[in-house]
């Protein structure tokens, strides 16, 4: 009995051991495919920094912002979101190696919310090293279950990688219902997933992860994660964003197919095959070729076309994105119990919202409008521009009737708009400062009358001068007066006197009772009597002489003191806005000194404002810092500041290196404008 | 009979005695309406344009709004005074009781446009000069003034505002309603001495800045807000003086004064001549100037790195 236990326990000893076994073969084979794959893929993943512009209150703001990207040629095209790179003015891509490389924004895709980066190669520390690039594999391959990881950079963490599975390989958003698909909103008001059927994944993905490759365990990129939340990710197919891809290589931008048609699924209405055509919009190819809804769609170029689900919707829009552009293409329809063939003309697919740009001068943002835009307006065309913002206090402000968000200006001095570049380019002929601006609110033709010459710049308004005097006092209440032994007398006494003012001059000292002013005896004994003297100071003239009468040791002695001048303080410190890096600086005032413990001779200037997504910033300029030096030469004043920027600007200079007192210590802050960049409109 | 009837004129003389009111000497009263007439054409519409700066970490944000207050027409040449109250943050910050230190938020004005009443026109206008004692900025019309000659709002030099006496505010109704003047009424309620000489108002007057009229006409102060000066101990002294405002009888609220004419004339001429003097754009022609004519210390250049 005992020797048949034995073996049963060792038979079973044995089996559970090679189960182990196996389990952790299986373990150490998928840890291998990972290590593969995060090899492989890494050194092309790239840390994307942006400042990206956006609109509000009619003129273009900056924000920094950041996602991720993976290079995917040796020639150093990266694939990235287009709500990560679109409308950014300075993107910066950071390897895995630390290396930063400036990078440009080659073309933008809302459509499929993919953009295509160039990295700038001739920078590079080591040009002659191979530039690390990732394959695209083939996404119609992935299926549910298959290991996938996600790259990039969540929360600009660098270089991070998260493991999960496949969940669903053809996912589209639909209403709660499921009728209908849901259109997908950028920040940017873009609409986005017409022909996407996102990979969706749990490998965890958070902001920062945008961009960013998902990764099967051969190490090619199948997918470029764009959306996640509540631990699911969905990442735009690798076969969608090859498309993408070569199209820019191709053309230098994307360009899809578009008869301006929406369908619906079939399967409502009994039907296994087939497109149901829901709308069409009027003006568009659809319309004008008589598709009308209702009708089913057959075929298309002799191919069936059969849309039995909403995950195969995108699957016909892809279908006439491919479809040559400026031909026809022939549709076979069920129109009732009939048969048609109709040629439809295609057209190219506009992205849904028009470009917006800002008229700084003028303070107003506007935006081209689009054939949908039109549509959804109730536009007679496409002509003229919608005014997305206007900017207080500036000449479009002063407009009458105003000019509000909304508008449509069709006109401008008489002259009619086509979009937003022919609006600029009327605004610089304008003769007239005064001009007629047609617009359209609503269903109303309505004509402003604008007043556009440029505002005048605004004054600093300067202090009025008054008497002061140059200490901080506590009253002198009767408790106070007895303990110093000098019970009865009234006044203030001294707890501080300021620097270099003419009351350090005068002799008086900290300690020291004021008692009498001009001969006039100081009867403040109460706490509310603490402003008292500034008041009266206040009433003397600046320059004239007074006597403050003090007791000092129990001897009460005279001193004469010259009334000066309230000095400047933060507020009303002259300041000087520098435009081009974006930050303000005032100059020193003498409470800044004191309260800093800087000497007289301490130079700088002391910045009040870095403007959020501004290059100051970006190189790390903080509010509240003494800019003591630029590239080594003393600052003093707001005007020697502005000078010496003005000549770094002049030459071009490549660095601007700013000595910094940021207390308690100091540091240097360099600023890398880059001159090449065009300024903003 | 004669009881009740002796009874009934005391108190008429009783009410009468309790319904008479100061008045002040030699100076006749005049209609409502006369005054509206005098002192309205001197009260403008001035709308600003606000940037409120928020700075956190290092970095500011901003944002742009529109306000609108009124203003006095100081002198013929376009000088106009406004109270600073709504872009002071201390001052603000003062009214509600809270601490003004409010490092990370700056509110500056950027853009100023006078408005006429009747006259839909509006003037541009620059800051000239600040008075933060009175909590006044005055700013000046920037290009041609309107056809119609300035009226001018005079202070009186000698007129001290006396207890218990009537005393009315005129400042105007919106663009709707073509900038009609609108009254505000109340009383010389009190006086206080410290923290400087000033005289409490009661009534429905709330606008800080602009002139006080007795009822003879005369031009006898303007409004302003005195902060006490005093630390309170109260921890919950900022939000009782919320619940003053809120409940305070009428609508002026508690920390606001009338400063006497005469000290607001002081503060007007000393405008006046800094308005003469050639304007300080916000940014000047730039040169390197030379350092403060101070002591030299001996202090190493700061350090350039190496690239």
């Amino acid at each position: 009995m005992r020797k048949i236990t034995g073996i049963l326990v060792a038979a079973t000893v044995i089996a559970l051991s090679s189960n182990c076994t196996a389990r952790a073969g299986e373990a150490d084979s998928i840890h291998q495919k990972i290590d593969f794959a995060r090899d492989k893929v890494y050194p092309a993943l790239v840390n994307i920094s942006v400042v990206t512009r956006y609109f509000a209150d009619g003129r273009a703001l900056h924000a920094p912002a950041g996602g991720s990207g993976v290079i995917v040629s040796k020639d150093g095209y990266v694939l990235t979101n287009y709500h990560v790179a679109a409308n950014a003015s300075r993107i910066i891509c950071t390897l895995v190696s630390g290396e930063a490389l400036e990078a440009t924004d080659i073309a933008d895709d809302p459509l499929s919310d993919l953009s295509v980066l160039k990295l700038s190669l001739k920078h590079r520390e080591n040009p002659g090293a191979p530039l690390h690039f990732a394959t695209l594999g083939d996404s119609d391959s992935v299926q549910v279950g298959d290991f996938v990881m996600a790259m990039g950079n969540p929360l600009m963490l660098s270089s991070s990688l998260t493991l999960g599975v496949i969940s669903n390989t053809h996912r589209v958003f639909t209403d709660f219902n499921g009728n209908q698909m849901e259109d997908i909103e950028l920040d940017d008001g873009q609409k986005t997933g017409t022909f996407t059927r996102w990979i969706q994944h749990d490998a965890l993905i958070l902001p920062g992860n945008s961009g960013g490759p998902l990764v099967d365990t051969s190490g090619d990129v199948v997918g470029i994660n764009e959306l996640g939340g509540d631990g699911q990710g969905f990442a735009i197919p690798s076969n969608l964003a090859r498309h993408v891809l070569g199209e820019v290589l191709r053309y230098g931008r994307v360009r899809y197919g578009w008869i301006g048609a929406s369908i619906l699924p079939v399967n409502k209405l009994g039907r296994t095959t087939g497109t149901l055509v829901s709308s069409t919009l009027p003006g568009s190819p659809a319309a004008d070729d008589n598709l009308i809804p209702g009708d089913i769609i057959l075929s298309l170029n002799g191919k069936p076309t059969n849309t039995r689900y909403l995950e195969q919707v995108p699957l016909f829009y892809q279908l006439i994105a491919s479809c040559p552009i400026g031909q026809s293409a022939q549709f076979v329809v069920l129109r009732g119990a009939h048969i048609l063939e109709l040629n439809v003309r295609i057209d190219e697919m506009e992205k849904y919202l028009g470009d917006e740009v800002e008229f700084r001068n003028l303070g107003v943002t506007v935006r081209s409008i689009t054939r949908e835009m039109a549509v959804e307006l109730h536009l007679p065309d496409s002509n003229g521009v919608v005014v997305t913002g206007v900017r207080p206090g500036f000449p479009m402000d002063s407009a009458q009737p105003q000019i509000v968000e909304g508008d449509i200006l069709r006109t401008i001095g008489g002259k009619s708009i086509s979009g937003v570049k022919e609006f600029g380019t009327l605004v610089a002929r304008l003769k007239d400062t005064k001009v007629s601006l047609g617009l359209l609110r609503g269903d109303e033709q309505m004509v402003s009358v604008a007043d556009l010459s440029p505002e005048p710049p605004q004054n600093d308004g300067d202090e009025l001068p008054k008497g002061w005097l140059g200490v901080k006092t506590q009253v002198l209440i009767p408790d106070l007066a007895a303990m110093l032994g000098i019970g009865g007398t009234t006044g203030y006494r001294i707890t501080e006197v300021l620097p270099w003012t003419a009351a350090s001059r005068s002799g008086i000292k900290t300690g020291d009772i004021l008692v009498a002013l001009n001969g006039e005896e100081l009867d403040a004994s109460q706490p509310q009597d603490a402003d008292e003297l500034s008041h009266e100071f206040e009433d003397l003239n600046v320059g004239d002489k007074a006597t403050l009468t003090i007791v000092r040791n129990g001897r009460r002695q005279d001193l004469a003191v010259t009334v000066e001048a309230t000095p400047s303080s933060a507020e009303t410190a002259k300041s000087f806005r520098q435009s081009d890096f974006e930050f303000t600086v005032r100059n020193v005032t003498l409470s800044d000194r004191a309260d800093n413990h800087w000497s007289r001779s301490q130079p700088g200037v002391i910045v009040t404002e870095a403007t959020e997504g501004g290059l100051a910033t970006l190189s790390g300029l903080n509010v509240d810092d003494l800019i003591v030096s630029v590239n080594g030469v003393p600052v003093h004043n707001i005007d020697d500041l502005h000078y010496l920027i003005g000549q770094t600007i002049k030459h071009h200079e490549k660095l601007i290196t700013l000595f910094i007192r940021r207390e308690p210590g100091t540091l240097f802050v360099f600023i890398e404008p880059d001159w090449n960049k065009p300024s903003l409109p | 009979m004669q009881k009740h009837f002796a009874l009934f004129f005391a108190l008429l003389a009783a009410i009468s005695i309790l319904q008479s009111r100061p008045v002040r000497a030699d100076s006749p009263a005049i209609s409502l309406d006369d005054v509206v007439g005098q002192i309205s054409p001197s009260i403008v519409t001035v709308k600003i344009v606000l940037k409120v700066q928020y700075s956190r970490g290092g970095e500011s944000q901003d944002q742009e709004s529109r306000t609108e207050l009124h203003g006095t027409v100081v002198t013929s040449s376009g000088l106009i005074m406004i109270s600073n109250a709504s872009f002071s943050v201390d001052r603000l910050a003062e009214m509600m009781g809270a601490p003004s230190d409010n490092p990370g938020i700056k509110i500056t004005p950027t853009d100023f446009k006078v408005i006429f009443a009747h006259d839909i026109t509006e003037y541009p206008a620059t800051q000239v000069a600040t008075d933060t004692v009175f909590g006044l900025t005055f700013i000046k019309i920037t290009g041609p003034l309107p056809a119609v000659p300035l009226t001018v709002a005079l202070f009186s030099e000698t007129e001290k505002p006396v207890l218990g006496e009537d005393i009315v505010e005129v400042s105007r109704l919106g663009k709707g309603y073509d900038y009609a003047p609108l009254i505000a009424r109340g009383q010389i309620a009190g006086t206080i001495e410290k923290p400087r000489k000033a005289w409490i108002v009661n009534g429905s007057l709330s606008e800080l800045g602009l002139p006080v009229i007795s009822v003879d006409g005369t031009v006898i102060g303007i409004l302003t807000s005195i902060e006490s000066g005093v630390q309170d101990d109260s921890s919950d002294m900022y939000s009782f003086n919320m619940i003053m405002r809120m409940f305070g009888g009428g609508s002026t609220p508690v920390d606001t004064f009338l400063v006497p004419a005469s000290a607001v004339n002081g503060v007007i001429g000393e405008a006046v001549k800094q308005a003469s003097q050639p304007g300080t754009p916000a940014q000047s022609e730039p040169k390197l100037v030379p350092a403060l004519s101070a002591p030299p210390v001996a202090q190493a250049a700061p350090p350039k790195p190496v690239n």
